[in-house]
């Protein structure tokens, strides 16, 4: 029976070594490491700050939430590959703009007002039509700044820790285009 | 007496004698790490006037305050005064002592977390706070300052003659 259990032990021993080696040696999926290349290229050029989002339209891609998510996973994880990404975080480079406006919108509304805009209110404020905007809101709840709430207007409420969720920039963002060049995100 | 309602007793007892907002830290009582990479305890500076320089190394106006922040650390130094730089955003320690290798600052530098920036509310850079001998904030000044030099000497000099004039 002792040695059934030692090498039940061994066994989950192994099993996690081996599970750990994956998670470790897990590759991120071509679009995503095309993704990753592309922006470290763009980040390595002063002051360029470019998102997850903007690289995707400009290396041709379709919008791919779950594609976003797992390149925002890899930089969450390695945010020693970039100074953008010690700098600002990564959370700032998985949100679209149109992803930062409504965050704003929400977190703006909840700072002042202490409480959260209803759906009707963030369609008129940001021009959103309202499936778009329910669309978003789950993104926002999949990338961590939302967690649902049943007795909320929307649905969701802030995480806790929402202030600095995005970092110093606290969801700005600037693009810029030079010329016939593809845009890019500055700091 | 049971041992139920001597702890009872006890905690109705704590309560009372206990002051309300006790267990709230001061401003003074945080801690950071070094540049290299041990901890620093900012407490053991209660009893001096403190400014803390919460920046970072992407910070244009944080980098150009460093030399002013210099001299008040160098000047007045003897009388009880320190500068404490908290670098956040800004990577590892030894990050932020490769980006301050040719800056000499003369002053104490440390790495904060983004707790400590919650905690201070630091919405802006830099963002500095003048911590009275209590360890309290007497000032909290954002952004950059046109007359920095003068508006922070002469706040820092209040706080350290009423320092000298304390029995």
């Amino acid at each position: 029976m002792k040695k059934v259990f030692s090498l039940l032990v061994a066994t989950g021993l192994v099993a996690s070594v081996v599970v750990a080696r994956r998670a470790d040696a897990q590759e991120l999926s071509p679009k995503a490491k095309q993704i990753v290349d592309y922006l470290l290229a763009d980040w390595s050029k002063h002051m360029h700050s470019t998102g997850i989002s903007l690289a995707m339209d400009n290396l041709g891609f379709e919008p791919d939430d779950v594609l976003r998510l797992e390149v925002g996973e890899h930089f969450r994880g390695h945010t020693e590959i970039a100074n953008n990404l010690k700098f600002w975080g990564a959370n700032n480079y998985i949100l679209s703009s149109e992803e930062k406006r409504i965050a704003k919108q929400i977190i703006n509304t909840f700072d002042l007002e202490e409480e959260l805009p209803t759906i009707d209110a963030l369609v008129q404020e940001l021009g959103i039509p309202e499936a778009r905007l329910r669309d978003r809101l789950r993104f926002l709840r999949d990338a961590g700044l939302l967690q649902e709430a049943a007795e909320s207007p929307i649905g969701y409420k802030l995480i806790r820790q929402y202030g600095r969720w995005g970092g110093p920039l606290r969801h700005n963002y600037h693009t810029i285009t030079i010329g016939d060049g593809k845009p890019f995100g500055v700091w | 007496m049971t041992g139920r309602k001597l702890l009872l007793g006890t905690l109705v007892l704590t309560l009372l004698i206990v002051p309300a907002g006790a267990a709230e830290k001061l401003p003074i009582d945080f801690e950071a790490t070094t540049l290299d990479g041990t901890r620093f305890d900012a407490s053991r500076l209660k009893g001096h006037v403190v400014l803390l320089d919460f920046w970072a190394v992407w910070c244009p106006p944080c980098i150009a305050a460093m030399p002013t922040l210099n001299r008040l650390d160098r000047e007045l130094g003897d009388r009880g005064f320190d500068v404490v730089g908290v670098a956040v955003y800004s990577g590892e320690p030894e990050d932020v002592a490769e980006f301050l290798e040719d800056k000499e600052t003369t002053y104490t530098v440390v790495v904060g977390d983004e707790d400590l920036t919650e905690r201070f509310e630091v919405i802006g850079f830099p963002t500095y706070f003048l911590l009275d001998v209590d360890g309290t904030v007497f000032k909290m000044y954002v952004g950059e300052m046109n007359n920095m030099e003068e508006e922070l000497e002469k706040d820092i000099e209040t706080l350290l003659s009423r320092k000298s004039s304390k029995p």
